[in-house]
């Protein structure tokens, strides 16, 4: 079954470096236009997961059978950090609301509310591959027909102070950061020719497996684009001399689905194959067409 | 999922570390007794210290509790359950795993940030290991579980999730053989966060009781090995199940019902039955006021004549995100040894509520059984087993 990327939305913001910067954007001025209620206590995981949901979805509605999936690198971390400072230095229970919004899928309530959805609504993480690991689920829905439609959507937030997210992150305080809700609406494809599709979304073993993926391949590698952070050499040499994609990205851990928006929405290339290295194993997916 | 597909997705490893044991027949043995042994946690870091009812895992080998040792018990669950399959080493590279968790690594964050914060670290880090990764990373690099991983956290439906995602990729072709492991470490965020809430009991469960008044959480790990099988085997499978959201409030389920319902009759759709064919029912049985009162209806709304029902959580405490691997493979495990097991706790009817779990353990043969899960942030599932006798 080929699958159609019918719609894609994002909320993305650049931070700059947590040497320079000690705050982030205040999001809730923008999550009127995107709500139809108004959501008090929610986190900022949330906020993110609401706004880039509601800048796919835009006029709000989507049959009753739309599955939702959202995936995270790292969750909602900004609460959870919270949560253990409340406990350990001010020695304090959490409050309720804090406490349940430490759970990831609480994004989900607000986002499945928000779109009146009630179908399955699945949190789903991989610490490398966050999004293959919720497109490779919402792939098995639509094969089996068990869903009409999904909606797929990969948010990372950063937290304050931004020199320990840094460290949570494993870089510098000197790197530019993001945070990032990277949103994919997908059907199966109809009759008519889609303008864009998701033709792959594997998980392959080691670098021999991830030469014959590419090994699959006969089209024009002029029409090629790629994205991938930090391979090996090893996996370098197996993968064609395609052209990067220069996604202009900070560092968050939603970094590869904010390259596929950027592709879909751009001029450069007819198809993106992305990469992920994950402990010598290889998270690749591929994308023909755009938006 | 569809009734009479030709691969279906038969349950053929367990593995169980709970509160009853770390072997699956101390398990099965002990969720037999009923009422377990509560143990009292003090979590004394507050300025006014909390007392609460807790049920923390129990190893023979007197394991610590900090990260190898806690680590070591999801090992342990996940090497009964790959030994009973019969998976071999080679073929672990590839298999998907499906882990449901509602804290994950949590525990081991906590530890680290408090070990930092002792020592003066003016630099302490809260939440040192973020994400979700650290034990599917952990079972691939000792167990050589190196296939594809999905990290659920759908809280108490996390581990429900991965097993009807894992039988959904079987049927599909897409794998065949996967592990669904659910994990619930013992964490301070978890039994603040629910004391927090007033929902944890004063002293025991009592599930769907008059007199209950709250939950006691459990540790555990629970294993459950997946493999493709054509339909005229004998076994346990996974017939068929759903999964929905409820969006009525983000704690607690529509005390109608109403959703919790739709969910069951969506999964007896998908296994291809009628309500009838349900031999007995799983609850999910968290003996809080507004839960069991939600669940009540729904059940009562789908199923005119009762069938017999149990509630585990009361033996085990709730294990929250595990709940959906360690529950089934406790139901799977007594139904492969031809029983149903009891439900602990209950004594006094709630004519409100209008059910009755069994509370002695009664024979259970071949057909089809409902396991029930729900959870916070409007997450219900509910998944269909179906014994099939051997031929032999």
């Amino acid at each position: 079954m080929r699958i159609e990327v019918a719609a894609a939305g994002e909320y993305y913001a650049d931070l700059g470096a947590a040497d320079q910067l000690h705050e982030v954007k205040d999001l809730r001025p923008l999550l009127a236009a995107v709500c139809r209620e108004r959501f008090r206590r929610i986190d900022r995981f949330t906020q993110l997961a609401l706004l880039g949901s509601g800048h796919c979805v835009r006029d709000g509605r989507l049959p009753a059978d739309t599955g939702l999936y959202i995936s995270s690198g790292f969750g909602s971390i900004a609460n959870t950090v919270n949560v253990q400072r409340q406990m350990f230095i001010d020695r304090r229970v959490p409050k309720p609301l804090t406490f349940i919004n430490t759970l990831s899928n609480s994004a989900g309530y607000y986002v499945a509310r928000n779109l009146g959805l009630t179908a399955r609504n699945q949190f789903v993480s991989r610490d490398a591959a966050p999004l293959e690991a919720a497109l490779q689920l919402a792939t098995l829905d639509l094969v089996r027909g068990d869903i009409g439609q999904a909606l797929v959507g990969v948010v990372d937030e950063a937290s304050l102070p931004l020199d320990e997210h840094a460290r949570r992150l494993g870089v510098g305080a000197d790197v530019p950061l993001a945070e990032g809700s990277h949103w994919l609406l997908l059907r199966p494809a109809g009759a008519s020719v889609p303008s864009a599709t998701l033709a792959a979304v594997d998980t392959l073993a080691d670098v021999a497996a991830l030469s014959a993926w590419f090994a699959r391949f006969d089209a024009s590698p002029d029409a090629r684009i790629w994205f991938a952070d930090d391979v090996s050499p090893p996996a370098r040499a197996a993968c064609p001399m395609l052209e990067r994609l220069e996604a202009a990205l900070g560092v968050y851990r939603s970094r590869t689905a904010g390259a596929v928006l950027r592709y879909l929405s751009g001029t450069t290339g007819e198809e993106l194959i992305t990469v992920v290295e994950d402990d010598g194993r290889y998270h690749v997916m591929r994308f023909v067409g755009r938006l | 999922m569809m009734a009479g597909s030709e691969r279906r997705a038969e349950i053929c490893g367990l593995g169980l570390v709970t509160s009853l044991g770390d072997r699956l027949d101390d398990n099965l043995a002990g969720i037999m007794r009923g009422a377990p042994a509560y143990r009292c946690r003090t979590l004394d870091i507050f300025d006014e210290p909390i007392d609460v009812p807790y049920l923390p895992i129990r190893r023979s080998d007197a394991a610590g509790a900090r990260e190898d040792a806690t680590f070591a018990s999801v090992g342990l669950a996940v090497e009964h359950a790959l030994s009973e399959a019969g998976v071999e080493a080679a073929d672990r590279r590839s298999m998907p795993v499906y882990i449901g968790s509602s804290s994950y690594a949590i525990g081991q964050s906590e530890a680290l940030f408090a070990d930092a914060l002792a020592a003066g670290d003016a630099d302490a880090l809260a939440v040192p290991l973020a994400g979700f990764g650290q034990v599917s990373r952990y079972l691939r690099h000792e167990h050589g579980l190196a296939g594809a991983d999905f990290l659920f956290n759908t809280a108490c439906t996390s581990s429900a999730n991965a097993l009807l995602v894992a039988a959904a990729a079987i049927e599909a072709g897409r794998c065949d053989r996967a592990l669904v492991v659910g994990v619930e470490l013992g964490n301070l965020t978890t039994l603040a966060g629910f004391c927090g809430m007033q929902l944890l009991a004063d002293d025991c469960m009592r599930p769907f009781d008059r007199r209950r008044n709250g939950l006691v959480l459990g540790e555990g790990c629970g294993a459950i090995v997946l493999r493709a099988a054509s339909a005229d085997v004998g076994g346990v499978f996974v017939a068929g199940g759903a999964s929905g959201c409820d969006t009525f409030s983000i704690s607690t389920s529509n005390p109608d019902g109403s959703r919790i319902a739709a969910v069951m009759r969506e999964a007896l759709t998908s296994a291809g039955i009628e309500v009838d064919a349900i031999a007995a029912i799983k609850a999910h049985g968290t003996a809080s006021p507004m839960n069991d009162d939600a669940e009540a209806a729904g059940m009562r709304q789908v199923f005119a004549d009762m069938p017999p029902f149990v509630a585990l959580k009361s033996s085990i405490g709730h294990t929250l995100g595990a709940c959906g691997a360690t529950e089934t493979a406790f139901i799977v495990a007594a139904l492969r040894a031809g029983v149903l097991p009891p439900t602990a706790g209950f004594a006094e009817y709630d004519d409100r509520l209008g059910v009755r779990p069994q509370v002695s353990a009664r024979p259970a043969g071949a057909g089809y059984y409902m396991l029930n899960f729900f959870g916070f942030g409007g997450n219900n599932a509910s998944v269909i087993l179906e014994t099939v006798r051997r031929a032999d």
